[in-house]
């Protein structure tokens, strides 16, 4: 059985969201590129199902520019076989059923029980690639998963769900799991593992041969903007407490939109 | 081709508040696109739902019944069957484990387009166009449709809910045929505590060494109960015993970024920052005007947590009444 | 026959004695041939280890500089000026060691006489008269002198038994073999004298230079076979023991010394480099971590291995081991030992079977044995693994108070940081908050993992310029990572910004293309980030047409760490800069007037000393001289200068769990210090270097702390200057 993990290259969630002149875009002028903390859950879980020997390799699959290269070297590191990189800038923009689309292509031919991913890439928080990747592919999917377990060629999953309840859902393979935190302790990439993996093999396909591309799109984004900036903090001292209380949690409510 | 379609989440028999929440915003679409609020709502032993979303705006409510377990493929097999006969041109659903969990299964089948945890809309003519937060709420995309019907996830508790002095409105049978699901829900584990796990709460209320012993956990307990919070703790309170390590917020313990953090008798040291700077909102209650988590607070409250925590979670008690 | 010699001889009068008195004429050819076998043996045992420590590769430098080595030869070998830091055990050590050497010496001279001198001459001596008298006498006491020494020894190792000490038979064999050569030798003095006062009566006076035999002798009488039997017994030991040396606990005499001559002089703050590890790799070389096999350390590694007698003052001194945590120094360095003489066995009787590899070829890659004994390292390899357990690297703060105080030049932790990095960068065996750290740093640059926008963010307001605003800059002010983020160090930056503005001194900071330093993420192990680290903040120097060597500038830093690194440890990268530590530049300013204090108060100060300035770059004095210019009555705690007690922040356990296990007597060690500098009783507690005020700020806040701290401060010193800062007269 063979695991595929689809691999998103994101900004470090440190990075400061600056947007362009015509808030058609985000700014990408400095920022820390790293790979999407909820994949490298995902990675991780693929490479201990491996170490079980309930797999036997482990392909990391990646859709960006040139620099997404770096994200999926970062999987490869963490121990990973190969990687596939879908790169052509006819998918620059491509909205999350073209990307769902584009990776569907892209596994034409690849031969894997498991599909693992993130539940959402920390950037446009959308969580739907994966979703719409299982239904493309007509195979069971499980999202927010916490733990895995795989028996032969069933995957039980364990999906967090409100109040800290599980639902514990099983299918047969082919199946796609989605991973939230918690599912392990994703292992360190270190700089000379990422040199070495550079050896590894990374196939390279365009958009013609995945078959999508921006063009496919179905939603669009109009606009960026910004929150209101950050105010300077409150500090209540004065009056009585029970006041003071009384009004941090009507700014909660009001202001913040925090209760 | 203008009506609105909500799937009315359920918990148990009873529509989620996120439902109305829902019709509500969907009466606002439905007058901009010419059409009418359609509901749709799947579970088991369920009556009455005519009424209980009509009074929020719906006037269909389509109901399959018999339906115990959720399945992500026997929903969406059942909603695409619905939305293929009814046409609607936005359906709503809640971001919710479920909502977000089914929405782009659904978008996908039907080869349209989705939008997910919306936190507003405006109507461009008859055009839908949704507000969302992207960077964990560091900047916002009003994202428009390509393709009929416009699909969207809606964040709870961020809409308003609307009169509710709508009629009852026609229930329809939908046929409660799941199509075959290839992944099926064996069994649902209920939470060993009701709260969250740090790293995933959406509030959490957090003691530091300011809280003294371990019994006075409890104030912290009763208004994370109110609020819906997990609970943390700095690593001075772990070292003192107060708390568990598992409570443990920081650079060595967990990190943590959920929309609401409210620290009590934490001193906020660097170490703790770490590890929940990056919190939408932070409170602090400290009686030390000079403690540095006043520096990274939104609102801070200078004074005795033991009497500051107690008259919050009375607030808070009033408020989400 | 002792009649016979006296007789022949016709000396009789004259003070002297043959070895071979009254034996039969071919003992001395037997005694010979025996001897020479023990000195076969001898021999044998010491190539042996020699091959043993050429398991190791090349160590550079080790044998440079001979006549400073020679010096420490002498001020390390004979005058043991580090054993004797510590009065009990340093005395007993003394007096054995003296005793012995001069004993060793009174042989070697009776045995130049007496197979050599006496042979060539046909039976004359140059040991006699007064000669023989002072010589007598000398030995006499010197023998003595080792007879209490191993007594003191041997009541300390087994009646007072001190923590640090395991007690092992090697032990208690070497002192129990020792103290019956003595023994016997006495013996064999008293009777020989009780004979030879038999026969010469009053005229044997002289004698009593051997004064311990002399008063013996009375208890023997005449009995000759009772003097060879005793001088029979004393003979056959000391042949079995110098036979013996190289296979038991004796071979230290030797492996301590050697190791006090070629320990390393170099920089002892030094971690060791990875030469241009990342152009190397990039270049697609395979460039080897660390330390994960035996035969990776150099062969000095190895001899300090064996140079190690357990003495355990390394432990005693452990800010981890004296917390309750797994490492102890002394045990990590005999757990490498055992394994290096395991394989060494294993190597040596491979070696006696089966043909050599061809010379040159490369160890099979990653196959065991590996050192350590990690779960990431077994399951990598098939060869085996040693006794060490990953968490005992980890335990340690390099704060450097093992090296500092081994008499014989063990050096624990660079072999700790050179293991460090297998688990670092190979086998990812670290805590979670570790690989947190790392990933922090890699894509940030800063141990929080913060937005490098945001560093030092307060300087601007206090009219600091930065270097692109000012390149004419003479000093560069290195804020660092905690005075660039952390809301308690920013204080002791202002405060050191104060101080700098009134000396008027010509200074800028690097703003936002200031960097970690990188100390803890080489401590950690992880070179490569390290290296990495350098190399990034050297392209953005030169990105901004800045000279990326610093050729001619100097650099002022407020954390020990920091100066440490940049001092150090970035020469290698290139960087010419001159670092001054803010300790070392205040004091000057105070020195050359150039900024005035205000007098004393009656108040008191205890000092915290930072491992990196006391330890590492013996910067003891400065911090006191400059509070005493501020009018600070300092209090001195008991661990402090070059035997400071760690904050427990060093080598980037900062950034990691610490256990905490108070029942089970596992301390944090920032509280074990806190606790010890606020029982000082001083006003203030002052330290030098913003980790260890990190440290102290979170142990002094405990609830428990909370009365005793009311009326004390905890202060960086900068923060007492700029106190005690004079208003600058209006001109």
């Amino acid at each position: 059985m063979n695991i595929v993990v689809l691999c998103k290259q994101v900004p470090d969630t440190e990075s400061k969201i600056k947007l362009l002149g015509d808030n058609s875009n985000y700014d990408q002028e400095g920022i820390k590129w790293v790979l999407n903390v909820y994949d490298e859950y995902a990675v991780e879980e693929a490479l201990k199902t491996r170490e079980a020997g309930k797999a036997a390799k482990v392909t990391v699959l990646g859709l960006g520019p040139k620099r997404c290269e770096e994200a999926l070297r970062t999987a490869l590191a963490m121990g990973a076989d190969d990687a596939i990189h879908v790169e052509d800038p006819a998918l620059d923009g491509a909205d999350a059923f073209a990307v769902a689309k584009a990776l569907a292509g892209a596994l034409k031919g690849v031969d894997y029980g498991v599909i693992l991913c993130g539940k959402v890439a920390v950037d446009d928080d959308m969580g739907a690639v994966p979703q719409m990747l299982a239904e493309l592919l007509g195979i069971a999917q499980v999202t927010v998963v916490s733990k895995v377990e795989i028996e032969g060629d069933t995957v039980k999953a364990y999906r967090d769900v409100e109040g800290g309840a599980k639902e514990i859902v099983q299918a047969k393979m082919p199946v796609l799991l989605a991973a939230t935190k918690g599912l392990n302790e994703p292992r360190y990439a270190s700089l000379p593992g990422i040199m070495k993996a550079k050896r590894k093999p990374l196939v390279k396909k365009t958009a013609a041969d995945v078959g999508s591309s921006a063009a496919e799109n179905k939603t669009k984004v109009a606009g960026w903007s910004l929150p209101a900036a950050r105010l300077a903090g409150k500090v209540f001292k004065e009056g009585e407490l029970a006041d003071r209380v009384a009004q941090v949690v009507k700014l909660l409510r009001e202001e913040a939109k925090a209760l | 081709m203008s009506n609105v379609l909500v799937f009315a989440e359920l918990r148990g028999a009873e529509p989620k508040k996120v439902s109305f929440e829902m019709l509500s915003a969907a009466k606002q679409i439905a007058a901009a696109t010419g059409g009418q609020v359609i509901a749709a709502a799947i579970g088991d032993g369920l009556s009455g739902l005519g009424a209980k979303l009509g009074a929020y705006g719906a006037t269909k409510v389509f109901v399959a019944n018999g339906v115990a377990k959720y399945s992500t493929e026997g929903f969406a097999h059942i909603l695409a069957g619905l939305i293929k006969q009814e046409n609607p041109a936005v359906v709503l659903l809640g971001a919710t484990a479920q909502g977000k969990d089914l929405a782009p299964r659904l978008a996908a089948k039907l080869g349209v387009g989705l939008a997910s945890d919306i936190v507003g809309f405006r109507m461009d003519g008859n055009k839908f166009v949704a507000k969302r937060p992207v960077f964990a709420g560091k900047a916002f995309t009003e994202v428009t449709f390509l393709a009929a019907p416009a699909i969207a996830t809606v964040r709870p508790n961020v809409l308003p809910i609307g009169e509710t002095n709508g009629a009852a409105a026609a229930e329809a049978v939908l046929a409660a045929d799941l199509g075959g699901p290839k992944a099926q829900i064996i069994e649902i584990v209920a939470g060993v505590s009701k709260r969250l796990d740090l790293t995933e709460a959406d509030r959490i209320v957090s003691g530091g060494r300011g809280i003294k012993d371990k019994t006075n956990f409890k104030i912290l307990e009763e208004l994370a109960d109110v609020i819906g919070a997990s609970v943390g703790a700095s690593r001075a309170a772990v070292d003192a015993g107060y708390a568990d390590v598992s409570m443990q917020v920081g650079q060595t313990g967990k990190t943590v970024n959920p929309t609401l953090y409210v620290a009590c008798g934490i001193s906020g040291a660097i170490q703790h920052l770490a590890g929940m700077r990056t919190s939408k909102v932070i409170v602090a209650i400290n009686k030390d005007p000079e403690a540095p988590i006043f520096q990274v607070a939104d609102y801070g409250i200078i004074g005795d947590l033991f009497e500051a925590v107690p008259l919050m979670t009375a607030e808070a008690k009033k408020l989400l009444a | 026959m002792y009649e016979q010699h006296v007789t022949q001889s016709g000396v009789e009068r004259l003070p002297m004695w043959g070895m071979y008195d009254g034996f039969w004429a071919y003992t001395r050819w037997i005694i010979y041939g025996l001897a020479v076998v023990a000195m076969a043996i001898f021999a044998y045992g010491v190539w042996q280890r020699v091959r043993a420590y050429r398991m190791g590769r090349k160590a550079e430098g080790a044998l440079d500089n001979i006549g400073q080595r020679i010096a420490d030869l002498v001020r390390y070998g004979i005058l043991q000026l580090r054993v004797i830091r510590e009065a009990y055990p340093g005395v007993f050590h003394l007096f054995l060691f003296w005793g012995f050497a001069v004993l060793f010496f009174g042989t070697a001279i009776t045995v130049l006489d007496e197979d050599f001198y006496q042979l060539l001459t046909h039976g004359e001596k140059f040991i006699k008269g007064d000669f023989y008298i002072g010589l007598s006498f000398l030995l006499t006491t010197f023998g003595l002198l080792a007879i209490i020494g191993l007594c003191l020894a041997l009541y300390r190792r087994y009646v007072t038994k001190p923590d640090r000490l395991d007690n092992k038979q090697e032990d208690a064999t070497l002192l129990v073999l020792i103290l019956l050569i003595l023994i016997t030798g006495f013996l064999t003095q008293a009777a020989r004298i009780g004979v030879v006062r038999s026969v010469k009566g009053a005229a044997a006076s002289y004698e009593a230079s051997r004064f311990v035999g002399y008063a013996l002798a009375g208890l023997f009488g005449n009995s000759p076979g009772l003097h060879k039997f005793f001088w029979t017994i004393h003979a056959l030991l000391s042949l079995s023991f110098i036979a013996v040396l190289p296979y038991t606990k004796g071979l230290h005499f030797f492996s301590t010394l050697a190791s006090v001559f070629t320990r390393n002089r170099g920089v002892k703050a030094r971690v060791p480099s990875i030469p241009k590890m990342m152009e190397r790799m990039e270049a697609g070389e395979e460039v080897e971590m660390g330390y994960k096999r035996i035969d990776q350390l150099t062969w000095r590694e190895i001899l300090q291995l064996d140079a190690c007698t357990r003495c355990g003052r390394c432990q005693a001194q452990c800010p981890a081991h004296n917390t309750g945590k797994h490492l102890s120094p002394k045990t990590f360095i005999q757990d490498v030992k055992e394994h290096w003489l395991a394989e060494w066995a294993k190597k040596r009787d491979a070696n006696l079977t089966e043909a050599k590899p061809a010379e040159g070829a490369a160890p099979a890659e990653d196959t065991g044995p590996f050192l350590l004994e990690a779960e990431a390292v077994c399951r990598a390899c098939e060869g085996g693994t040693g006794k060490l357990k990953s968490q005992v690297l980890w335990d340690c703060t390099n704060c450097m108070a093992c090296v500092n105080i081994c008499p014989v030049f063990v050096e624990h932790v660079p072999l700790i940081n050179q293991m460090r990095r297998e688990l670092a960068m190979e086998f990812d065996d670290s805590e979670k908050a570790c690989k947190d750290f790392f990933k922090k740093m890699d894509t940030n640059a800063n141990p929080w993992g913060m937005n490098p926008g945001d560093r030092m963010s307060w300087t601007a307001e206090l009219g600091v310029p930065s270097v692109l605003e000012k390149p004419d800059y003479e000093y560069l002010y290195w804020v660092g990572c905690m005075g660039g983020y952390d809301a308690r160090a920013i204080k002791i930056g202002k405060a050191f910004v104060k101080i700098l503005q009134a000396a008027n001194v010509n200074f800028a900071v690097l703003g936002e293309l200031e960097m970690c330093c990188g100390d803890s993420l080489r401590r950690l192990g992880n070179e490569a980030s390290f290296q990495a680290l350098v190399m990034m903040f050297k392209e953005n120097i030169k990105g901004c047409e800045m000279d990326p060597t610093f050729a001619g500038k100097k650099v002022l830093v407020t954390c020990p760490h920091g100066y440490n690194t940049l001092k150090h440890e970035y020469p290698e990268f290139g960087f010419q800069w001159q670092v001054f530590h803010h300790t070392e530049f205040i004091l000057d300013l105070i020195k050359q007037g150039k900024i005035k204090l205000q007098g004393g108060n009656g108040h008191t100060a205890v000092l915290h000393d930072s491992c990196f300035l006391a330890r590492y770059n013996d910067i003891i004095d400065q911090p006191r001289d400059i509070l005493k210019a501020c009018g600070l009555k300092l209090v001195e705690v008991e661990r402090s200068k070059d035997l400071t007690f760690c904050c427990g922040g060093g080598g980037g356990r900062a950034w990691l769990e610490e256990h905490f296990d108070p029942e089970k007597g596992i301390n944090r060690i920032n509280f074990d210090r806190a606790d010890e500098l606020i029982k000082a009783g001083a006003d203030n507690i002052v330290s030098a270097c913003p980790l260890c005020m990190m440290m102290f700020d979170e142990a002094t806040k405990r609830n428990e702390c909370e009365s005793a701290m009311a009326n004390k401060r905890l202060l960086d010193i900068a923060e007492i200057v700029a106190e005690k800062l004079e208003a600058p007269k209006a001109n």
